[in-house]
Protein backbone atom coordinates (compact mmCIF):
# COMPACT_ATOMS: atom_id res chain seq x y z
CA UNK A 1 0.00 0.00 0.00
CA UNK A 2 1.23 3.31 -0.90
CA UNK A 3 1.94 5.60 1.95
CA UNK A 4 3.38 8.62 1.54
CA UNK A 5 2.29 10.36 4.13
CA UNK A 6 2.05 8.81 7.22
CA UNK A 7 -0.03 10.81 9.52
CA UNK A 8 -2.62 13.73 8.93
CA UNK A 9 -0.02 16.20 10.26
CA UNK A 10 2.84 15.05 7.38
CA UNK A 11 -0.35 15.31 4.75
CA UNK A 12 -0.63 19.27 5.82
CA UNK A 13 3.17 19.85 5.55
CA UNK A 14 3.58 18.53 2.05
CA UNK A 15 0.24 20.47 1.13
CA UNK A 16 1.70 23.87 2.54
CA UNK A 17 5.13 22.76 0.92
CA UNK A 18 3.10 22.60 -2.36
CA UNK A 19 1.79 19.18 -3.05
CA UNK A 20 -0.44 19.59 -6.24
CA UNK A 21 -3.54 17.51 -4.93
CA UNK A 22 -5.56 20.11 -6.83
CA UNK A 23 -5.24 20.62 -10.58
CA UNK A 24 -6.15 23.54 -11.86
CA UNK A 25 -6.79 22.59 -15.58
CA UNK A 26 -9.38 25.19 -17.19
CA UNK A 27 -8.88 22.83 -20.56
CA UNK A 28 -10.33 19.88 -18.80
CA UNK A 29 -12.61 21.91 -17.31
CA UNK A 30 -14.15 23.71 -20.57
CA UNK A 31 -13.82 20.15 -21.96
CA UNK A 32 -15.93 18.37 -19.37
CA UNK A 33 -18.75 21.54 -19.71
CA UNK A 34 -18.79 21.06 -23.34
CA UNK A 35 -19.38 17.90 -23.32
CA UNK A 36 -22.67 18.01 -21.64
CA UNK A 37 -25.92 20.07 -21.82
CA UNK A 38 -26.02 21.38 -18.57
CA UNK A 39 -23.26 22.69 -17.28
CA UNK A 40 -23.98 25.04 -14.16
CA UNK A 41 -26.66 24.48 -11.20
CA UNK A 42 -29.32 26.34 -12.38
CA UNK A 43 -32.79 24.82 -11.11
CA UNK A 44 -35.43 27.50 -11.29
CA UNK A 45 -37.59 25.37 -9.40
CA UNK A 46 -35.73 25.28 -6.05
CA UNK A 47 -34.02 28.40 -6.37
CA UNK A 48 -33.66 30.24 -3.09
CA UNK A 49 -35.15 27.39 -1.32
CA UNK A 50 -31.75 26.78 0.69
CA UNK A 51 -31.97 30.53 1.99
CA UNK A 52 -32.23 30.07 5.67
CA UNK A 53 -32.16 26.72 5.93
CA UNK A 54 -29.46 23.81 6.99
CA UNK A 55 -28.33 20.90 5.74
CA UNK A 56 -26.18 18.50 7.57
CA UNK A 57 -26.04 16.21 5.05
CA UNK A 58 -22.76 14.13 5.96
CA UNK A 59 -25.22 12.67 8.61
CA UNK A 60 -26.75 10.74 6.27
CA UNK A 61 -23.59 9.04 5.09
CA UNK A 62 -22.62 8.31 8.87
CA UNK A 63 -26.07 6.64 9.32
CA UNK A 64 -25.45 4.00 6.69
CA UNK A 65 -21.76 3.95 7.06
CA UNK A 66 -20.55 5.33 10.70
CA UNK A 67 -16.99 4.71 9.61
CA UNK A 68 -17.69 7.46 6.41
CA UNK A 69 -15.01 10.24 6.06
CA UNK A 70 -12.37 7.98 8.28
CA UNK A 71 -10.12 7.20 4.95
CA UNK A 72 -6.56 9.66 4.88
CA UNK A 73 -5.24 10.16 1.73
CA UNK A 74 -1.64 8.85 1.51
CA UNK A 75 -0.70 10.06 -1.71
CA UNK A 76 -2.24 13.57 -3.68
CA UNK A 77 -5.33 11.93 -4.69
CA UNK A 78 -7.76 14.39 -3.08
CA UNK A 79 -9.57 15.21 -5.85
CA UNK A 80 -10.75 11.30 -5.73
CA UNK A 81 -11.62 11.46 -2.09
CA UNK A 82 -13.87 14.45 -2.31
CA UNK A 83 -15.71 13.41 -5.09
CA UNK A 84 -16.12 10.01 -3.31
CA UNK A 85 -17.39 11.82 -0.20
CA UNK A 86 -19.96 14.09 -2.42
CA UNK A 87 -20.88 10.84 -4.03
CA UNK A 88 -21.59 9.09 -0.75
CA UNK A 89 -22.97 11.99 0.78
CA UNK A 90 -25.95 12.33 -2.33
CA UNK A 91 -26.26 8.77 -2.20
CA UNK A 92 -26.73 8.79 1.31
CA UNK A 93 -29.15 11.79 1.31
CA UNK A 94 -31.12 10.43 -1.63
CA UNK A 95 -32.12 6.83 0.48
CA UNK A 96 -33.02 8.67 3.75
CA UNK A 97 -34.10 12.15 2.89
CA UNK A 98 -35.55 11.05 -1.03
CA UNK A 99 -36.24 7.85 0.07
CA UNK A 100 -35.25 6.47 -2.96
CA UNK A 101 -35.06 2.82 -3.40
CA UNK A 102 -31.21 2.07 -3.19
CA UNK A 103 -29.35 0.55 -1.02
CA UNK A 104 -26.40 1.76 0.61
CA UNK A 105 -24.90 -1.27 -0.33
CA UNK A 106 -20.88 0.12 0.27
CA UNK A 107 -18.86 3.06 1.07
CA UNK A 108 -17.68 4.14 -2.73
CA UNK A 109 -13.77 3.88 -3.93
CA UNK A 110 -11.33 6.28 -4.79
CA UNK A 111 -8.86 3.84 -6.58
CA UNK A 112 -10.46 4.10 -10.20
CA UNK A 113 -11.11 7.94 -10.58
CA UNK A 114 -7.55 8.56 -9.07
CA UNK A 115 -6.31 5.67 -11.71
CA UNK A 116 -8.35 8.09 -15.06
CA UNK A 117 -6.03 11.80 -14.36
CA UNK A 118 -4.09 10.85 -17.40
CA UNK A 119 -0.35 11.05 -16.24
CA UNK A 120 2.12 9.75 -13.66
CA UNK A 121 2.50 11.90 -11.31
CA UNK A 122 0.23 13.37 -8.62
CA UNK A 123 -3.13 15.46 -8.38
CA UNK A 124 -5.99 15.63 -10.53
CA UNK A 125 -8.27 18.35 -11.84
CA UNK A 126 -11.87 17.73 -10.37
CA UNK A 127 -13.10 18.03 -14.16
CA UNK A 128 -11.28 14.99 -15.51
CA UNK A 129 -12.66 13.28 -12.16
CA UNK A 130 -16.56 14.82 -13.05
CA UNK A 131 -15.52 13.07 -16.54
CA UNK A 132 -14.95 9.70 -15.85
CA UNK A 133 -17.64 9.39 -13.43
CA UNK A 134 -20.09 10.24 -15.24
CA UNK A 135 -18.75 8.72 -18.89
CA UNK A 136 -17.21 5.50 -16.92
CA UNK A 137 -18.67 5.32 -13.41
CA UNK A 138 -17.28 4.30 -10.02
CA UNK A 139 -17.14 1.34 -8.29
CA UNK A 140 -17.37 0.41 -4.18
CA UNK A 141 -15.32 -0.66 -1.59
CA UNK A 142 -15.15 -4.43 -2.78
CA UNK A 143 -13.19 -7.13 -3.29
CA UNK A 144 -13.26 -7.44 -7.22
CA UNK A 145 -11.22 -9.90 -9.65
CA UNK A 146 -8.28 -7.86 -10.20
CA UNK A 147 -7.60 -6.89 -6.81
CA UNK A 148 -8.94 -5.98 -3.09
CA UNK A 149 -10.40 -2.17 -3.12
CA UNK A 150 -12.35 -3.42 -0.07
CA UNK A 151 -9.72 -0.71 2.04
CA UNK A 152 -8.45 2.23 0.52
CA UNK A 153 -5.13 1.40 -1.47
CA UNK A 154 -3.97 4.59 -2.81
CA UNK A 155 -0.98 2.17 -5.28
CA UNK A 156 -4.28 1.20 -7.68
CA UNK A 157 -4.85 4.83 -8.45
CA UNK A 158 -0.78 5.92 -8.74
CA UNK A 159 -0.14 2.97 -11.22
CA UNK A 160 -2.88 3.84 -13.35
CA UNK A 161 -2.19 7.32 -13.50
CA UNK A 162 0.09 6.55 -16.73
CA UNK A 163 -1.59 3.82 -18.35
CA UNK A 164 -5.13 4.32 -17.48
CA UNK A 165 -7.53 2.29 -15.98
CA UNK A 166 -7.75 -1.36 -16.95
CA UNK A 167 -10.69 -1.82 -19.22
CA UNK A 168 -11.49 -4.41 -17.26
CA UNK A 169 -11.97 -2.30 -14.53
CA UNK A 170 -14.06 0.46 -16.67
CA UNK A 171 -16.42 -2.14 -17.48
CA UNK A 172 -17.03 -3.23 -13.65
CA UNK A 173 -17.22 1.09 -13.21
CA UNK A 174 -20.10 1.36 -15.67
CA UNK A 175 -22.97 -0.35 -13.27
CA UNK A 176 -22.88 3.05 -11.14
CA UNK A 177 -22.85 6.16 -12.89
CA UNK A 178 -23.18 9.88 -11.54
CA UNK A 179 -25.27 11.23 -13.90
CA UNK A 180 -25.35 14.66 -13.40
CA UNK A 181 -22.39 16.81 -12.23
CA UNK A 182 -22.57 20.74 -12.29
CA UNK A 183 -20.57 23.67 -11.71
CA UNK A 184 -21.62 26.11 -8.67
CA UNK A 185 -21.29 29.69 -9.33
CA UNK A 186 -22.72 30.89 -6.13
CA UNK A 187 -23.19 30.17 -2.52
CA UNK A 188 -26.70 30.72 -3.11
CA UNK A 189 -26.70 27.94 -5.70
CA UNK A 190 -25.19 25.55 -3.62
CA UNK A 191 -27.08 25.76 -0.90
CA UNK A 192 -30.26 25.25 -2.62
CA UNK A 193 -28.19 21.81 -4.10
CA UNK A 194 -27.65 20.58 -0.80
CA UNK A 195 -30.88 21.40 0.82
CA UNK A 196 -32.23 19.15 -1.99
CA UNK A 197 -30.05 16.96 -0.65
CA UNK A 198 -26.73 17.12 -3.31
CA UNK A 199 -23.26 17.39 -1.84
CA UNK A 200 -20.34 18.70 -3.57
CA UNK A 201 -16.33 18.97 -3.68
CA UNK A 202 -14.34 21.96 -4.73
CA UNK A 203 -10.87 22.27 -5.66
CA UNK A 204 -9.05 25.61 -4.51
CA UNK A 205 -5.49 27.20 -3.61
CA UNK A 206 -7.11 28.07 0.08
CA UNK A 207 -5.77 26.56 3.94
CA UNK A 208 -7.67 27.00 7.12
CA UNK A 209 -6.18 26.73 10.38
CA UNK A 210 -6.15 23.80 12.67
CA UNK A 211 -7.62 25.42 15.59
CA UNK A 212 -10.56 27.21 15.50
CA UNK A 213 -10.35 30.76 16.19
CA UNK A 214 -13.74 31.23 18.48
CA UNK A 215 -16.19 28.27 17.21
CA UNK A 216 -15.14 28.26 13.50
CA UNK A 217 -11.72 27.25 11.44
CA UNK A 218 -10.36 30.85 9.89
CA UNK A 219 -8.48 30.92 6.80
CA UNK A 220 -4.41 30.28 7.20
CA UNK A 221 -1.77 31.97 5.40
CA UNK A 222 -0.79 29.29 3.77
CA UNK A 223 -2.42 27.68 1.03
CA UNK A 224 -3.02 24.31 -0.37
CA UNK A 225 -3.68 22.88 -3.63
CA UNK A 226 -6.65 20.57 -2.52
CA UNK A 227 -9.72 19.54 -3.18
CA UNK A 228 -12.32 18.67 -0.53
CA UNK A 229 -16.14 17.72 0.02
CA UNK A 230 -18.27 20.42 1.20
CA UNK A 231 -20.85 18.10 3.23
CA UNK A 232 -23.55 20.79 4.80
CA UNK A 233 -24.07 24.37 5.75
CA UNK A 234 -26.05 26.54 8.43
CA UNK A 235 -28.01 29.41 6.96
CA UNK A 236 -30.15 29.52 10.36
CA UNK A 237 -28.19 31.73 12.15
CA UNK A 238 -29.46 30.10 15.32
CA UNK A 239 -26.45 29.02 16.69
CA UNK A 240 -23.51 30.56 14.64
CA UNK A 241 -24.50 33.94 13.82
CA UNK A 242 -23.67 34.07 10.19
CA UNK A 243 -23.90 31.30 7.76
CA UNK A 244 -21.33 28.44 8.13
CA UNK A 245 -20.03 25.79 5.84
CA UNK A 246 -18.76 22.23 6.55
CA UNK A 247 -16.21 20.75 4.77
CA UNK A 248 -14.88 17.26 4.59
CA UNK A 249 -10.96 16.99 4.38
CA UNK A 250 -9.22 13.36 3.70
CA UNK A 251 -6.46 14.00 5.90
CA UNK A 252 -7.72 12.23 9.49
CA UNK A 253 -8.05 14.50 12.09
CA UNK A 254 -5.85 16.91 11.40
CA UNK A 255 -7.24 19.83 13.19
CA UNK A 256 -8.70 20.78 16.39
CA UNK A 257 -12.68 20.74 16.19
CA UNK A 258 -14.68 23.47 16.89
CA UNK A 259 -15.55 23.44 20.78
CA UNK A 260 -19.14 24.45 21.02
CA UNK A 261 -21.47 21.68 18.46
CA UNK A 262 -24.84 22.03 18.29
CA UNK A 263 -26.51 19.47 20.48
CA UNK A 264 -29.05 18.93 17.22
CA UNK A 265 -26.48 18.20 14.65
CA UNK A 266 -24.95 14.51 13.72
CA UNK A 267 -21.42 14.33 15.23
CA UNK A 268 -18.51 16.31 14.02
CA UNK A 269 -15.94 14.08 10.99
CA UNK A 270 -12.28 13.71 12.07
CA UNK A 271 -10.61 16.60 10.10
CA UNK A 272 -14.08 18.26 9.59
CA UNK A 273 -13.48 22.63 8.82
CA UNK A 274 -16.16 24.93 10.19
CA UNK A 275 -15.88 27.50 8.14
CA UNK A 276 -17.28 31.20 7.65
CA UNK A 277 -19.20 32.38 4.05
CA UNK A 278 -16.71 34.84 3.57
CA UNK A 279 -13.66 32.43 4.23
CA UNK A 280 -15.77 29.92 2.19
CA UNK A 281 -16.46 31.94 -0.70
CA UNK A 282 -12.98 31.01 -2.51
CA UNK A 283 -14.65 27.24 -3.02
CA UNK A 284 -16.75 28.54 -5.05
CA UNK A 285 -15.72 31.62 -6.61
CA UNK A 286 -12.76 29.62 -8.06
CA UNK A 287 -14.98 28.35 -10.44
CA UNK A 288 -13.99 24.65 -9.44
CA UNK A 289 -17.08 23.12 -7.14
CA UNK A 290 -19.09 20.35 -8.56
CA UNK A 291 -22.82 19.33 -7.67
CA UNK A 292 -23.07 15.26 -7.51
CA UNK A 293 -26.92 14.44 -8.32
CA UNK A 294 -28.81 11.93 -10.01
CA UNK A 295 -26.36 9.01 -9.20
CA UNK A 296 -27.18 5.23 -10.36
CA UNK A 297 -27.15 3.91 -6.50
CA UNK A 298 -27.53 0.13 -6.01
CA UNK A 299 -30.46 -1.98 -6.37
CA UNK A 300 -31.71 -3.20 -3.52
CA UNK A 301 -30.05 -6.86 -2.55
CA UNK A 302 -33.63 -7.94 -0.51
CA UNK A 303 -36.65 -6.97 -1.77
CA UNK A 304 -38.95 -5.32 1.43
CA UNK A 305 -41.77 -7.66 -0.16
CA UNK A 306 -43.42 -8.67 -3.39
CA UNK A 307 -45.54 -5.63 -3.71
CA UNK A 308 -48.64 -6.55 -1.61
CA UNK A 309 -48.36 -4.86 1.75
CA UNK A 310 -50.84 -2.49 1.99
CA UNK A 311 -52.48 -2.13 -1.35
CA UNK A 312 -55.09 -4.85 -0.19
CA UNK A 313 -55.03 -5.07 2.83
CA UNK A 314 -55.07 -1.59 5.37
CA UNK B 1 -92.34 -32.45 -38.29
CA UNK B 2 -93.88 -35.09 -35.41
CA UNK B 3 -90.67 -36.70 -35.98
CA UNK B 4 -88.11 -34.11 -35.33
CA UNK B 5 -89.87 -33.54 -32.39
CA UNK B 6 -89.69 -36.93 -31.00
CA UNK B 7 -86.06 -36.97 -32.39
CA UNK B 8 -85.31 -34.16 -29.79
CA UNK B 9 -87.05 -35.37 -26.92
CA UNK B 10 -85.44 -38.93 -27.04
CA UNK B 11 -82.30 -37.28 -27.15
CA UNK B 12 -82.75 -34.51 -23.95
CA UNK B 13 -84.04 -37.61 -22.17
CA UNK B 14 -81.42 -39.73 -23.13
CA UNK B 15 -78.70 -36.62 -21.99
CA UNK B 16 -81.39 -36.49 -18.66
CA UNK B 17 -80.14 -39.81 -17.85
CA UNK B 18 -76.48 -39.67 -18.78
CA UNK B 19 -76.65 -36.21 -15.82
CA UNK B 20 -74.80 -37.34 -12.72
CA UNK B 21 -77.23 -36.97 -9.77
CA UNK B 22 -77.27 -33.94 -7.76
CA UNK B 23 -77.48 -30.54 -8.75
CA UNK B 24 -75.11 -29.52 -12.24
CA UNK B 25 -71.73 -27.89 -12.03
CA UNK B 26 -71.90 -24.97 -14.50
CA UNK B 27 -68.72 -25.01 -16.34
CA UNK B 28 -67.78 -21.66 -15.44
CA UNK B 29 -67.76 -21.98 -11.85
CA UNK B 30 -64.39 -21.91 -10.95
CA UNK B 31 -62.85 -24.23 -8.49
CA UNK B 32 -61.23 -22.84 -5.05
CA UNK B 33 -58.18 -24.51 -3.93
CA UNK B 34 -57.57 -24.48 0.10
CA UNK B 35 -54.51 -22.23 1.08
CA UNK B 36 -53.79 -18.74 2.55
CA UNK B 37 -55.51 -16.59 0.30
CA UNK B 38 -58.88 -18.67 0.00
CA UNK B 39 -58.66 -18.32 4.08
CA UNK B 40 -58.50 -14.72 3.90
CA UNK B 41 -61.21 -14.55 0.72
CA UNK B 42 -63.60 -16.93 2.68
CA UNK B 43 -66.00 -13.94 3.73
CA UNK B 44 -65.43 -12.28 -0.01
CA UNK B 45 -67.87 -12.04 -2.64
CA UNK B 46 -67.79 -13.34 -5.24
CA UNK B 47 -67.37 -10.42 -7.09
CA UNK B 48 -64.34 -9.88 -4.73
CA UNK B 49 -63.11 -13.44 -5.26
CA UNK B 50 -62.98 -13.02 -9.22
CA UNK B 51 -61.71 -9.82 -9.66
CA UNK B 52 -58.63 -10.82 -7.11
CA UNK B 53 -58.21 -13.99 -9.20
CA UNK B 54 -58.22 -11.72 -12.43
CA UNK B 55 -55.77 -9.40 -11.37
CA UNK B 56 -53.45 -12.45 -10.34
CA UNK B 57 -54.34 -14.96 -13.42
CA UNK B 58 -53.59 -11.95 -15.46
CA UNK B 59 -49.99 -10.52 -14.21
CA UNK B 60 -49.27 -14.25 -14.58
CA UNK B 61 -50.04 -13.83 -18.42
CA UNK B 62 -47.96 -10.62 -18.33
CA UNK B 63 -45.02 -11.99 -16.58
CA UNK B 64 -44.93 -15.07 -19.14
CA UNK B 65 -45.26 -12.64 -21.97
CA UNK B 66 -42.27 -11.24 -20.99
CA UNK B 67 -39.60 -13.14 -21.85
CA UNK B 68 -39.39 -12.05 -24.92
CA UNK B 69 -39.75 -8.18 -24.42
CA UNK B 70 -37.60 -8.73 -21.25
CA UNK B 71 -39.12 -5.57 -19.69
CA UNK B 72 -39.54 -6.86 -16.16
CA UNK B 73 -35.70 -7.53 -16.00
CA UNK B 74 -35.55 -8.54 -12.23
CA UNK B 75 -37.65 -9.06 -8.99
CA UNK B 76 -37.37 -5.86 -8.00
CA UNK B 77 -39.09 -4.69 -11.56
CA UNK B 78 -41.79 -7.82 -11.61
CA UNK B 79 -42.22 -5.88 -7.69
CA UNK B 80 -42.94 -2.73 -9.17
CA UNK B 81 -45.16 -4.20 -11.65
CA UNK B 82 -47.35 -5.86 -8.94
CA UNK B 83 -48.05 -3.12 -6.72
CA UNK B 84 -48.91 -0.73 -9.79
CA UNK B 85 -51.14 -3.80 -11.03
CA UNK B 86 -52.74 -3.49 -7.58
CA UNK B 87 -52.66 0.06 -7.64
CA UNK B 88 -54.49 0.61 -10.55
CA UNK B 89 -56.95 -2.75 -10.02
CA UNK B 90 -58.07 -2.43 -6.92
CA UNK B 91 -56.92 0.88 -5.36
CA UNK B 92 -59.61 3.02 -4.16
CA UNK B 93 -62.25 0.39 -4.28
CA UNK B 94 -64.12 -1.02 -1.78
CA UNK B 95 -62.02 -4.17 -1.93
CA UNK B 96 -58.91 -2.91 -0.12
CA UNK B 97 -59.33 -3.66 3.64
CA UNK B 98 -62.32 -5.46 3.68
CA UNK B 99 -60.53 -9.08 4.05
CA UNK B 100 -57.58 -8.19 6.84
CA UNK B 101 -54.94 -10.24 6.03
CA UNK B 102 -55.14 -10.69 2.26
CA UNK B 103 -52.44 -9.16 1.73
CA UNK B 104 -49.59 -11.46 4.14
CA UNK B 105 -51.66 -14.34 2.55
CA UNK B 106 -50.95 -13.95 -1.42
CA UNK B 107 -47.00 -13.00 0.10
CA UNK B 108 -47.09 -16.15 1.60
CA UNK B 109 -48.25 -17.91 -1.43
CA UNK B 110 -45.73 -16.00 -3.74
CA UNK B 111 -42.98 -17.08 -1.15
CA UNK B 112 -43.22 -20.38 -1.40
CA UNK B 113 -42.47 -20.03 -4.96
CA UNK B 114 -39.74 -17.77 -4.86
CA UNK B 115 -37.80 -15.72 -2.78
CA UNK B 116 -37.30 -11.74 -1.76
CA UNK B 117 -33.91 -11.78 -3.37
CA UNK B 118 -33.50 -9.16 -5.90
CA UNK B 119 -31.99 -11.14 -8.58
CA UNK B 120 -32.26 -11.09 -12.31
CA UNK B 121 -35.72 -13.14 -13.58
CA UNK B 122 -33.82 -16.35 -15.42
CA UNK B 123 -36.76 -18.51 -17.33
CA UNK B 124 -36.45 -20.62 -14.50
CA UNK B 125 -37.41 -17.83 -12.26
CA UNK B 126 -40.08 -16.37 -14.64
CA UNK B 127 -41.90 -20.03 -14.15
CA UNK B 128 -41.83 -20.23 -10.49
CA UNK B 129 -43.13 -16.46 -10.85
CA UNK B 130 -46.26 -17.06 -13.30
CA UNK B 131 -46.82 -20.55 -10.92
CA UNK B 132 -47.20 -18.26 -7.62
CA UNK B 133 -49.40 -15.60 -9.47
CA UNK B 134 -51.64 -18.53 -10.57
CA UNK B 135 -51.81 -20.22 -7.30
CA UNK B 136 -53.18 -16.79 -6.27
CA UNK B 137 -55.61 -16.66 -8.77
CA UNK B 138 -56.53 -20.49 -8.05
CA UNK B 139 -56.85 -19.59 -4.36
CA UNK B 140 -58.73 -16.73 -5.18
CA UNK B 141 -61.05 -18.84 -7.17
CA UNK B 142 -60.06 -18.07 -10.78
Amino acid sequence: MADDYKDPLSLLSAYEQGLTGYIDSPRDKAEFMESQPYQYFDEPNIKDSGKGQRALLWGYALKLDPKSFSERQTTGDCVSHGSRNARDVTRASAILARHQPFDWYKRGATEPTYGARGHGGQGMSPAKASKFERDVGFLARDRYDFGDLSKYDASYGIKWGRSGVPSGVQELCGKNKVGRITNVRSQGDLMDAMVNGYAAHSGQYAGWNSSPTGNIHRRSRNAWNHDMCICGYDDTKSHWPYRVWFIINSWGAWNSPVPDWPADYPPQPPGLIVTKDDDFDVCVRNGDCWVYGDIDGYPPQKLPDYGTIGLLSK
Amino acid sequence: MKNAFLIAALIFLGYSFLQPSGSPVPPDTPVVVEGPVSIALRSATSEDRRTVAAVYSALADVTERDATDRLLGTTQAWRSCHSAALRLAVGGTSLVGLYPGLDSAVEQVLSQFFTLDNQPISPELRAKIVAGCREVAKQSGG
